[in-house]
């Protein structure tokens, strides 16, 4: 056991370092020479920048490797490099963005599990009835409606009949305005657990009624327990080991989802960092995101997996 | 009596076998009646695939068209599914953006399932030391969110202009219908998002596929075939290959729905296939959140017509695994 948490833990460093080279390789793949797009595009607005400059921030003037190397030990001691428009430091704005996409996350990801946890069990529990079916049907309309059409259909009829409801147009941090703060995060964080919620009400389902079938359920209600003990007790906790590793899964997808309800709702996170990036080619904010993206999914991953060998004792790793 | 039940018996074996075609129209009929929501599935695929196909020929109007008389017009008997606010006709426009919702899922299902077999196969049957590097290389892959990557390619890969690697519409076949853009020339247009889609669902793909050949590989049989000289190639295309093709197929429908999604989702943001062609998630990201407070048709339609087409893959995803393999059921 100490030896798998051991190796799996030493995946994490391995794994970053890979998608760091991925990052640092996008640049390679860009079309003609990359320093005098962004001069031609940024230079209007920093008289400071020059071919050079933008050449050695980028560090296109070494070989790949000493550019990745450069970056990475820049990186390791928190220095992200500037935006080229304005000089701003991208490590600060990662800072002030990133806790934005995990409240977004967060708060959607508890709230999917309440709705979603529940509604499963219960289907399950009562398979083939009418709640069943209902909540099915549910599942299946939570996996195919687009968040950002929720989200433009939330706007748009909000903002059409109850316009007092839409959430205010300036951001407002969490510790500053708690209040405020909701105000304008609690329709976004909506739309992504309902989004997020399908699957995991379809897996609860389907874990639940083989759990159901197990000799040891079978035992607990012929010694007489209540349907309540039964379910929770015996079953719930045995079905939720699966699902817990569906988590690990959809904190991709959570953070796929938070790039869109970010943009819809004029959220400052990282997915609006990236969009804007990437369109005014500030590509050290690019990789910024990117690797600190990735750090945070490897990182999750790694605990969800450490999660399910301690909840799952029949799990044994060699 | 045990006389008879065997002459039965053998009389049905004597029966010649039904043509392929005629097995195939069976097969389709018994999903149909056992599977409605699949068969719901696939008729929404076949009629998309048919839309996209005569597209130029079923739109009213050509996509471009402006009407500026007509601006933000309701759906009415002249514009069926209404107008956005230079007057172009939205039911000319979905019809022809159904292009890009077929070429993108079914190109991108196609190029991912290749490449899933490749990877994942040739990592889980040799084993060893390619299994363990490969693996860390898809393991660096799906640490990024699909989304992200895919922005980030198709923003440097550029979806404007004149297209992937110059190709731009792709060599003329002389078809070409009064409204423009045939199926054909739009498969070149979106040949960016459709390999930067293909390569990013490989990595989720290939890690399914060598999970299957590894169980695979366990078999008997592919023993007795080595016993009897075949080679790595040998077994891999002739004993792997046909066993692993259920996985496969259920596969490519399962991101079917997911592709189409992703692919409205970076046009709903504006890193699409650009303008002037109209993609379903760039109608929505951009008239219908601009012009939906005072035409709402702009939001329902086109965000409509991608629940609908996701919604029917889906479906038709799901009744196929039902069908072709079970334990794959999982909560997705």
């Amino acid at each position: 056991m100490r030896n798998y948490i051991l190796r799996r833990a030493l995946l994490v460093p391995v794994t970053v370092l890979g998608v760091s080279l991925l990052v640092s390789s996008l640049l390679e793949l860009l079309p003609g020479n990359v320093a005098d797009i962004i001069l031609a595009e940024s230079g209007g607005f920093n008289t400071n920048l020059t071919k050079g400059s933008i050449e050695s921030d980028l560090g296109l003037d070494q070989n790949f490797l000493t550019r990745w190397g450069n970056w990475l030990a820049d990186i390791a001691q928190g220095n992200f490099g500037n935006y080229f428009r304005g000089g701003r430091s991208v490590g600060g704005e990662l800072e002030h963005r990133l806790p934005v996409t995990l409240q977004l996350a967060g708060m959607s990801l508890v709230l999917s599990l309440i709705i979603a946890i529940p509604i499963g069990v219960i289907s399950a529990v009562r398979q083939d009835s009418l709640v069943d079916y209902f909540s099915r049907s549910l599942a299946i309309f939570m996996l195919a409606a687009p968040s950002f059409w929720l989200g433009v259909m939330f706007i748009v009829l909000v903002g059409n009949y109850q316009p007092s409801l839409l959430p205010p147009v300036a951001y407002h941090d969490v510790w500053e305005d708690p209040w405020l703060n909701l105000k304008q995060m609690w329709a976004p964080t909506v739309i992504l657990a309902f989004s997020l919620a399908g699957s995991v009400m379809r897996l609860t389902r389907s874990q639940m009624l083989e759990v159901l079938r197990q000799d040891y359920v079978r035992t607990a209600w012929s010694k007489g327990l209540r349907e309540r003990v039964v379910v929770t007790r015996h079953a719930v906790r045995n079905a939720f080991i699966p699902v817990l590793s569906l988590i690990g899964v959809q904190i991709n997808i959570l953070i796929s989802g938070s790039i869109v309800l970010e943009q819809i709702f004029g959220l400052p996170g990282l997915g609006l960092m990236l969009i804007n990036a990437l369109l005014t080619r500030e590509y050290l904010a690019v990789q910024g995101v990117l690797i600190v993206v990735a750090t945070i999914i490897v990182i999750t991953n790694f605990i969800v997996d450490l999660g399910y060998s301690v909840l799952d004792p029949r799990i044994r790793y060699t | 009596m045990a006389v008879r039940e065997e002459a039965v018996i053998l009389s049905r074996l004597d029966r010649p076998v039904p043509s392929l075609g005629l097995r195939w129209l069976r097969g389709a009929w018994w999903f149909a009646r056992h599977k409605p929501l699949g068969a719901f599935g696939a008729l929404v695929l076949i009629a998309t695939v048919v839309v996209a196909i005569f597209s130029p020929w079923i739109a009213t109007y050509p996509y471009a068209q402006q009407h500026l008389t007509d601006s933000l017009q309701d759906p009415n008997s002249t514009y069926w599914f209404g107008t956005d606010k230079q007057g172009h006709d939205l039911f000319s426009r979905i019809v022809i953006g159904s292009q890009i919702t077929v070429l993108v899922g079914v190109g991108t299902v196609t190029l991912a399932a290749v490449l899933s077999v490749l990877v994942g196969g040739v990592s889980g049957y040799l084993g060893g030391r390619v299994d363990i590097i490969t693996q860390r290389v898809v393991d660096v892959w799906v640490s990024l969110p699909p989304i992200f990557l895919l922005l980030t390619f198709v923003s440097v890969l550029g979806t404007g202009g004149s297209g992937f690697l110059g190709l731009g519409r792709g060599p003329d076949v002389g078809l070409n219908p009064i409204d423009g853009d045939w199926i054909w020339y739009t498969f070149f247009r979106s040949s960016v998002v459709i390999l930067s889609l293909g390569i990013i669902f490989a990595g989720y793909g290939s890690r399914i596929v060598r999970g299957a050949v590894l169980a695979i590989k366990e078999n008997t049989y592919i023993e007795a075939a080595r016993a009897v000289g075949a080679g790595d190639v040998r077994i891999m295309v002739h004993y792997i290959l046909p066993n692993i093709l259920p996985v496969v197929i259920i596969l490519a429908t399962i991101n079917l729905g997911a592709a189409v999604l992703a692919e409205a989702t970076i046009s709903f943001l504006g890193f699409g296939i650009q303008e002037p062609f109209p993609t379903w998630g760039h109608i929505l990201g951009d008239e219908g959140r601009t012009y939906g407070p005072t035409a709402e048709h702009l939001m329902w339609v086109p965000g409509a017509a991608i629940f609908f087409s996701v919604y029917g893959f889906n479906m038709l995803g799901d009744a196929l695994r039902d069908v072709l393999d079970p334990r794959l059921r999982g909560g997705r």
